[in-house]
């Protein structure tokens, strides 16, 4: 008999009023969409909450996941999403007074707020109805609350739930340096819940697989068994709307990240600001899009002071689904420099959409292009500079055989996903 | 024409009034940045000298104070022994250095040791005690010396403190220019002090009747600076200072003779592109592991610096090999770059690049960013555009595998006099 599944919502309900999504957000969306639609007596959500988690039925799920995607900017259209217009109006080179050219950030709507709020509060004075069933599956995608044990001691006095957590990464243990001050510490106990309760994991990629079997040895559970799956794209839902594809005055290049010191933005601006001094007007655009995340001091005053970045660089965040996907389509590449990932999902939908990538040369990236990218190393901005000048025009040799290149890529698709996902669950013992 | 006050009758020499005001500001930081040692050594030659009619001016509003010449030369010579031996305490940090390097010992950190070496208030006021009673008279009422050349070296930003030049059309202002950086690379600075490198521009653009600097790149700057403010009148004199002669002079730590290590000087701020070398090194001890070189930061944290801080801070493969010293006095300094496998400059942008003439004069090979001002300052060095991450580690890689030494080039006593006579002999033309 199968087991009954229990979907952590809390992220979700907590990420309801966000301004901008983030990877994890959409992933977790894409979770509760499937688990929502299948609308089956055997799967519950469940609410963190002091005791046990607060359970609820799927129709309730449903009407969470529906509620985050009416608020969510993902899936605006395309003739009405500001921040894309914003971006189009600049690549078309209708030029924009510098202070237009600063972020507006768009408002969520009271009702949407409203809305929100009164899930957030629905979700936490919910009484606890019922329990999590025999047997049942508890399913955290998000690591949302990790590092406060007390809302997960329950597992520890249920042996018979399965508690599996998806692990992103473990980035936070090898680079302490690329989040806050005292970020380690915190995913520290981030991670003392998951290797304490977590009975399964899942995982996106092989080098995150390995690492975690490292880091589950201290806690005898190098064992465990890891479902490896390679996520696709949460852009990639079979309805984008693209508009006209006639394409832009300006060749432009995309880079999707979070503004934050890991990513190295900072190379693809020196990188620009060269290539402004060499190319002038010629020079090819660039669109970051990316909300500010940490630690970013530097790249922000490039942004806001470099004459020569200001003039060739665009930053935007909040963009919607259908936005994005044609930022991506019409890009010369999508660039990803960053020092290390856990996954890299801006890559899987570049090479989706056949748009060339620039990415770093690390483990993780070379699993997930498979060998479809153009791989360099994060600090060699020399050949960073050159990929981009030879990828720059279409008719350019280089950037035909990169477009060559990206065809053989078979991206992941959510079905074959989450049919793999419930056979591995169903075959937890 | 001789005896006593003959000086003046027999000198057609010029006296030059000299602008110690940052100096005396800067009496009691524990060890200087680059502009600090050009104005030290500018203000030893022209007031540290016996006999002489220049005069120390201390800018303050409405009229400068003049500093007794005898006071400000002991004060000077003084600051100048405290940068070069440092506190004592320094003994104890070089030692720590050193065990570190040795042995990989943790030392004491540079944060520690700036927070240790905060100057108390005693010791910043001390410089005014030059004015006792009878030099106080002098220094409140005395006026600037008809007919003086004022030379000011260090870029200040208050126009009111400039003001009583109007009255004195008889003293003709030289400015020492550094660089126009912040106007260039407004990326690298806070924008608080780009108005004010703005403002100090202005008054030298309004004021100056003529300017030093160290390098074309520089003057090719000021020129076309002035043009742009209607400025052709102003004689440029270029010539690279050189360093300091103990820099020639001092021999490598034979202590240290078998331990490859690398140096980069700068006071820690985006310009300086620490955040590449540091990514370098922990590529370099990726590929190397326990046999990486050790890479020694000299200088203070300045400004924007928040990424290189958290990889100085807070990276685990990145503080194992990366010692960050603060304040450094200049003998230490000289001992530590004299024995380097070589100095790495790597700047995206600079006006003249001090650490790597020091380094030449100590005969320790350069690595430096291609950059106009650096081919300049340093032929012969090794150069690596600042973006190449990957050449640098080739560069490094080389070094660290040969212990070369250069012949000692430039910062000989002779290169300081020569420079200075030059110097005396263009105010001297105005």
């Amino acid at each position: 008999m199968a087991r009954p599944i229990v979907y952590d919502v809390t992220h979700l309900v907590f990420r309801m009023a966000a301004k901008a999504m983030t990877g994890i957000d959409r992933i977790d969306l894409a979770y509760g969409r499937h688990f929502a639609t299948v609308t089956s007596e055997r799967v519950l959500g469940a609410f963190c909450a002091l005791r046990e988690p607060h359970v609820m039925t799927a129709a309730t799920l449903d009407q969470i996941v529906r509620q985050v995607q009416r608020a969510s900017w993902e899936d605006a259209d395309i003739a009405t999403d500001a921040s894309f217009a914003r971006v189009r109006n600049w690549l078309y080179g209708k030029h924009l007074a510098r202070e237009r050219r600063q972020l507006v950030t768009p408002r969520l709507g009271t009702r949407n707020e409203v809305a929100a709020r009164l899930w957030r509060l629905r979700s936490r004075a919910r009484r606890a109805q019922r329990a999590i069933p025999r047997d049942a599956i508890y399913l955290n995608i998000a690591e949302h609350w990790l590092e406060y044990h007390h809302y997960f001691d329950w597992i520890g006095i249920r042996p018979d739930v399965q508690a599996v957590f998806f692990v992103h990464d473990l980035l936070p243990f090898d680079y302490p340096e690329y989040f806050r001050p005292g970020y380690e510490a915190v995913f520290r106990r981030r991670f003392e819940t998951i290797a304490k309760h977590g009975t399964a994991f899942i995982v996106s990629t092989n080098v995150v697989r390995d690492r975690l079997r490292e880091a589950l040895t201290d806690w005898r559970k190098a064992d465990a068994p890891i479902h490896v799956a390679p996520l696709p794209s949460p852009l990639n839902l079979g309805d984008a709307k693209t508009a006209a594809a006639e394409l832009p005055e300006h060749p432009y290049f995309v880079l999707v990240s979070t503004v934050e010191p890991r990513k190295n933005h900072l190379l693809v601006l020196n990188v620009w600001r060269d290539l402004a001094a060499l190319l002038g007007d010629a020079t090819p655009r660039l669109v970051l899009v990316g909300s500010r995340g940490w630690e970013n001091e530097q790249v922000i005053d490039m942004l806001d002071r470099c004459d020569a970045v200001t003039k060739h660089v665009l930053r935007t965040s909040r963009i919607s689904r259908h936005g994005l996907t044609w930022l991506i389509k019409h890009a010369q590449a999508l660039l990803m420099p960053s020092f290390d990932e856990g996954y890299g999902l801006p890559l899987v939908e570049a090479l989706s959409l056949r748009t060339p990538v620039i990415a770093s040369d690390i483990p993780t990236f070379r699993e997930v292009t498979r060998g479809c990218a153009l791989l360099l190393s994060p600090i060699d901005g020399v050949a960073w500079r050159e990929a981009v000048m030879s990828y720059a025009r279409r008719a350019a040799p280089a950037w035909q055989l990169a477009k060559a290149k990206t065809r053989p890529f078979r991206a992941p698709d959510w079905e074959g996903y989450f049919r793999r996902l419930d056979a591995f669950l169903t075959g937890l013992p | 024409m001789t005896g006593p006050g003959g000086r003046e009758m027999a000198g057609r020499e010029m006296t030059v009034a000299y602008d110690v005001t940052r100096l005396v500001h800067r009496y009691a930081v524990p060890s200087p940045n680059g502009i600090d040692r050009i104005d030290l050594a500018l203000a030893r030659h022209f007031l540290d000298r016996p006999g002489t009619a220049n005069v120390g001016v201390y800018l303050q509003a409405v009229r400068p104070s003049l500093f007794e010449t005898r006071g400000v030369a002991s004060l000077l010579s003084e600051m100048d022994k405290n940068w070069r031996d440092g506190p004592p305490a320094s003994r104890t940090d070089y030692a720590g250095i050193k065990a570190r390097l040795l042995h990989g010992a943790p030392g004491r950190s540079a944060v520690e040791a700036a927070r240790r070496d905060r100057p108390s208030l005693k010791r910043r006021l001390a410089p005014y005690r030059l004015l006792q009673p009878q030099a106080l008279g002098r220094f409140l009422l005395a006026a600037v010396p008809r007919g003086a050349v004022f030379v000011h070296a260090t870029h200040f930003h208050k126009p009111h403190l400039f003001r009583w030049l109007a009255q004195r059309p008889d003293v003709k202002p030289v400015f020492f220019i550094h660089d126009l950086l912040p106007l260039q690379f407004p990326e690298y600075f806070a924008p608080a002090h780009i108005a004010e490198h703005r403002r100090a521009l202005g008054i030298f653009a309004r004021r100056g009747h003529a300017a030093i600097v160290n390098t074309k790149v520089v003057e090719e700057q000021v020129r076309d600076f002035l043009r742009r403010r209607d400025r052709h009148d102003v004689p440029i004199l270029v010539r690279p200072m050189p360093p300091d002669p103990i820099f020639s002079a001092t021999r490598p730590d034979p202590d240290l003779a078998a331990t490859p290590y690398f140096v980069v000087c700068g006071t820690i701020e985006p310009r300086k592109n620490h955040l590449m070398l540091l990514h370098v090194w922990r590529e370099l001890s990726r590929q190397w592991g326990e046999r990486t070189p050790a890479l020694l930061v000299i200088g203070r944290r300045g400004w924007e610096n928040e990424n290189v801080v958290d990889l100085l801070d807070r990276s685990h493969e990145i503080r194992k090999h990366v010692v960050e010293i603060g304040d450094l006095p200049t003998a230490d300094m000289a001992r530590l770059i004299a024995g380097a496998r070589a100095l790495l400059m790597p700047s995206f942008a600079e006006g003249y690049g001090l650490p790597i003439v020091e380094a030449r004069a100590a005969g320790t090979p350069v690595v430096a960013s291609d950059i106009a001002t650096f081919r300049e300052a340093a032929p012969g060095a090794t150069f690596r555009r600042p973006l190449d991450g990957v050449g640098w580690l080739g560069a490094i890689k080389a070094h660290a595998e040969s212990v070369e030494r250069r012949p000692r080039e430039g910062g000989s006593t002779r290169d300081a006099a020569a420079y200075f006579s030059t110097v005396d002999a263009f105010i001297e033309s105005l």
